[in-house]
């Protein structure tokens, strides 16, 4: 089975990192040059404003045309950008080696963009095999050394999480995703299950992004095994059309979900949950639901969900509805929201005071975490750059 | 939670929109001294400041009148109720029947610039227009509901008061409540006899029914006229216009909950959702059936619609010549055929191929007229995953 190969490689790295360290050549932590480029260098050196620090890097897919893609960042200065060429969607930052960040192809692309954020260069690039696309997500493993990625193969519509060495991002492993057009991925804080958004919905890249099971769509959220694939758990909402696409995981494993609903496919006009929890240790997933006005407003769609563990509060974003919604998720109470043209971007500050979400006409606002209220002096407005749906913070751990 | 925010006054950090707004205010009145000399070219696109002041013409010219214009019919529509409560008499109901009309053609004349007053949460963070148009929030009908507030209304001995109807849920108010007590019987029948109204409210015990219609449209007077004040002097307690606030773009520094979309945003998502509404709900078979004057209705959502983008003859600059301007007559020439089928299947009642042309004009306010006037609605907005 594959995983004794990936054991295997993993012994050898260990084994020459380990020697490399006793001679005093290099250890995983400092393997980066100290030279700075941008802003990015200057913040793995830290050589920047502490107050610039406290509220961190973002990182966004970005642009709007093939010529204008990029995978951008920015802080309080100039934002910076790395063309890609293809539209990205979701990011992630390796956590044993924070310079190492990801950017996976927008549905149906087939591309990853890895990128040294200290250098503020492209690295590497990795692509699907054949007959497979990406879903714009993925997430590294605990000890930094894989990759998991949400796929599909194209030809039978399977849901598949590939995993990838870190080094040169070749697939070591495939296995089934237990559902339909898995979207957003990451780990349960043991850092060996595996959360999967399974969106239940099929395309086909030659048909673009139209929906081609609509009658039989089937969304669900799937725990799994991170290191042979099996399924552990399945959870489905119990509105039918619903599809189960974003998702954050709490430090306490509680699993918030933002959802999207095939209204065209729906035989009332009510409205259904659009937001869901997944309690640590719970049977089955918690509707989280607004006042009606507020949900007529969403349109059926919620974009990103962020976890402010402190405060066990969600915040989703709804870019139909230039909405943010919050919710305490222990009790399911809504706490309020926040207005915002073409919200999608959120993510969390370094400093956990604050979500930080995103627009395509180049705005970010940050919200108090302790009273979801918008800290106006932090604006900031970037009319050149068109943030896309999703969102990170750039952690300088190790 | 947040909702009915107190206004805020811009902090100095928001210096560079208070100039954005100072500056655009000055372009604007220049521009408009200069339109008329602006030569035709059309390898020339438009220009921001020429949208600007295209867009201010229309908030101007066209959408502030429908709402003043809605405010002045709820006016006339309450000042007949009460006349008619005055004198029962048929010709007084069949005054206030049309007037009642009159007010619905006159909603639907605004409903295609649904967004900034009519969209004032209350403290339920309900939208101002469920209060007059609930079916327009989610194609659900609300007769039969207003029917059974209507006789729970009549049986009780509860005082009236102008409480009764502000505090009530949007599912019994606004124009449906209003079109049941003029133009049918409040008994099981619902007889649309005129001498069977003028009957029962001859017959209501102690004037009740007279009381319930004119605290009706007492009710939809004083949201119609907030509307109005919204648009033209004091948009949510600010002490300005939500047209100077929009196109100065300060709404979302002024104020809290405000998203901070731009005019043309504001605009045109506001036009897709009334044409997605059209080609998806049940409109022409399920609004106004008892008073039987839907086409009309939607008739006056697509003048306002077509006024908005032709604009006047004396506006120097309107949506379709920007559109000209940037080399896309044929997008125009799209619209303005879609416009016409629209139109076509009102004149033939038939709701089908009303609802197949309203889906192809949501259709253009999507791409053609956005992407004609090189404008971005929200990459998030129009495309997500």
């Amino acid at each position: 089975m594959k995983k004794n190969n990936m054991t295997d490689l993993s012994c050898s790295r260990r084994s020459l990192l380990k020697t490399l360290s006793a001679l005093g050549v290099v250890t995983p932590a400092t393997m980066l040059p100290a030279t700075s480029h941008g802003w990015l260098g200057d913040w793995f050196s830290g050589r920047h404003a502490t107050a610039e620090k406290s509220t961190g890097f973002f990182l966004s897919a970005q642009g709007d045309s093939v010529e204008r893609y990029a995978l951008s960042w920015v802080n309080q200065q100039q934002p910076h950008s790395i063309n890609a060429g293809f539209r990205g969607h979701g990011l992630a930052q390796n956590p044993t080696r924070p310079s190492q960040v990801v950017m996976f192809a927008r549905r149906p692309g087939v591309q990853g963009l890895v990128i040294d954020a200290q250098q503020g260069q492209e690295q590497t690039r990795f692509r699907c095999a054949s007959g497979k696309h990406l879903h714009g997500h993925g997430v590294f493993s605990q000890d930094g050394q894989w990759l998991f990625t949400s796929e599909s193969d194209i030809a039978s519509g399977r849901g598949e999480i590939c995993v990838r060495d870190t080094d040169q991002f070749k697939v070591q492993q495939v296995f089934a995703s237990h559902g339909i057009g898995p979207h957003e991925i990451s780990l349960l804080p043991d850092g060996k299950t595996l959360v999967v958004a399974n969106g239940g919905l099929r395309t086909h890249p030659d048909s673009g992004r139209k929906v081609l099971n609509l009658d039989t769509m089937d969304s669900s959220l799937t725990l799994l095994n991170s290191e042979n694939g099996a399924l552990i758990q399945q959870h489905k909402l119990a509105n039918s059309k619903s599809s189960i696409r974003h998702l954050d995981v709490g430090q306490d494993g509680s699993v918030a979900v933002a959802i999207q609903v095939q209204r065209s496919a729906m035989t009332h006009p009510h409205t259904v949950p659009l937001a869901a929890v997944l309690s640590a240790g719970a049977s089955e997933l918690k509707p989280l639901m607004a006042p009606e006005p507020l949900m007529i407003q969403l349109k059926d769609y919620m974009g990103s969900v962020r976890i402010h563990n402190a405060s066990q509060t969600a915040a989703f974003t709804s870019p139909k509805g230039d909405l943010v919604l919050f919710w305490h998720l222990p009790s399911g109470d809504f706490k309020g929201f926040h207005a915002f043209h073409d919200v999608c971007g959120l993510t969390l500050s370094h400093d956990q005071k604050y979500f930080v979400v995103s627009n395509s006409a180049g705005n970010i606002r940050h919200l108090s975490t302790d009273t979801l209220e918008e800290q106006k002096t932090q604006r900031m407005d970037f009319p050149a750059m068109q943030w896309d749906n999703h969102m990170i913070t750039l952690s300088d751990r190790v | 939670m947040k909702h009915n925010s107190t206004p805020k006054h811009p902090s100095a950090s928001k210096l560079r929109q208070g100039l954005t707004g100072v500056w655009l205010a000055g372009v604007t009145a220049l521009a408009s001294t200069l339109a008329g000399c602006l030569p035709s070219d059309s390898s020339s696109g438009p220009t921001n400041t020429e949208l600007d002041v295209a867009l201010k013409v229309a908030l101007n010219s066209t959408v502030v009148p429908a709402y003043e214009d809605l405010a002045a019919q709820a006016l006339s529509l309450d000042t007949l109720s009460e006349a008619f409560c005055a004198d029962k008499t048929a010709a007084n109901l069949t005054a206030a029947q049309t007037q009642w009309k009159t007010t619905q053609a006159a909603w639907f004349t605004a409903l295609p610039f649904n967004f900034g007053p009519s969209e004032i949460p209350d403290s339920s963070t309900t939208p101002a227009y469920w209060y007059i148009d609930s079916y327009r929030v989610r194609g659900i009908n609300e007769l039969s509901t207003v029917r059974s507030d209507i006789t729970n209304m009549l049986a009780s001995s509860d005082a009236i008061s102008d409480a009764t109807f502000s505090t009530k849920t949007y599912t019994k108010v606004g124009l449906v409540a209003l079109e049941s007590l003029l133009f049918e019987t409040a008994d099981t029948g619902h007889s649309t006899v005129s001498n069977d109204i003028v009957t029962e409210y001859a017959n209501s015990t102690d004037n009740r029914k007279c009381l319930i219609l004119t605290g009706h449209s007492a009710e939809l007077l004083r949201r119609a006229n907030a509307m109005s004040t919204g648009w033209t002097t004091d948009y949510r307690g600010t002490g300005q216009s939500y047209v100077d606030l929009l196109t100065q773009g300060t709404l979302d520094t002024v104020l809290d909950d405000e998203s901070g979309s731009d005019v043309m945003t504001k605009i045109t998502v506001a036009a897709q959702g009334l044409y997605d509404y059209f080609g998806k709900r049940d409109v022409t078979t399920q609004v106004a059936s008892v008073a039987g004057n839907v086409w009309d209705a939607v008739a006056a959502s697509l003048d306002a619609t077509e006024e908005l983008l032709e604009g006047h003859s004396q506006d120097a600059i309107t949506l379709f010549a920007l559109m000209t301007k940037r080399g896309n007559s044929q997008d125009v020439e799209t619209v303005r055929a879609n416009i016409a089928t629209l139109r076509t299947t009102i004149t033939n009642q038939n709701t089908t191929e009303f609802q197949a042309a309203a889906s192809v004009l949501d259709g253009n306010f999507k791409r053609e007229i956005p992407d004609a006037l090189d404008l971005s609605l929200g990459l998030n907005f129009s495309d997500g995953d």
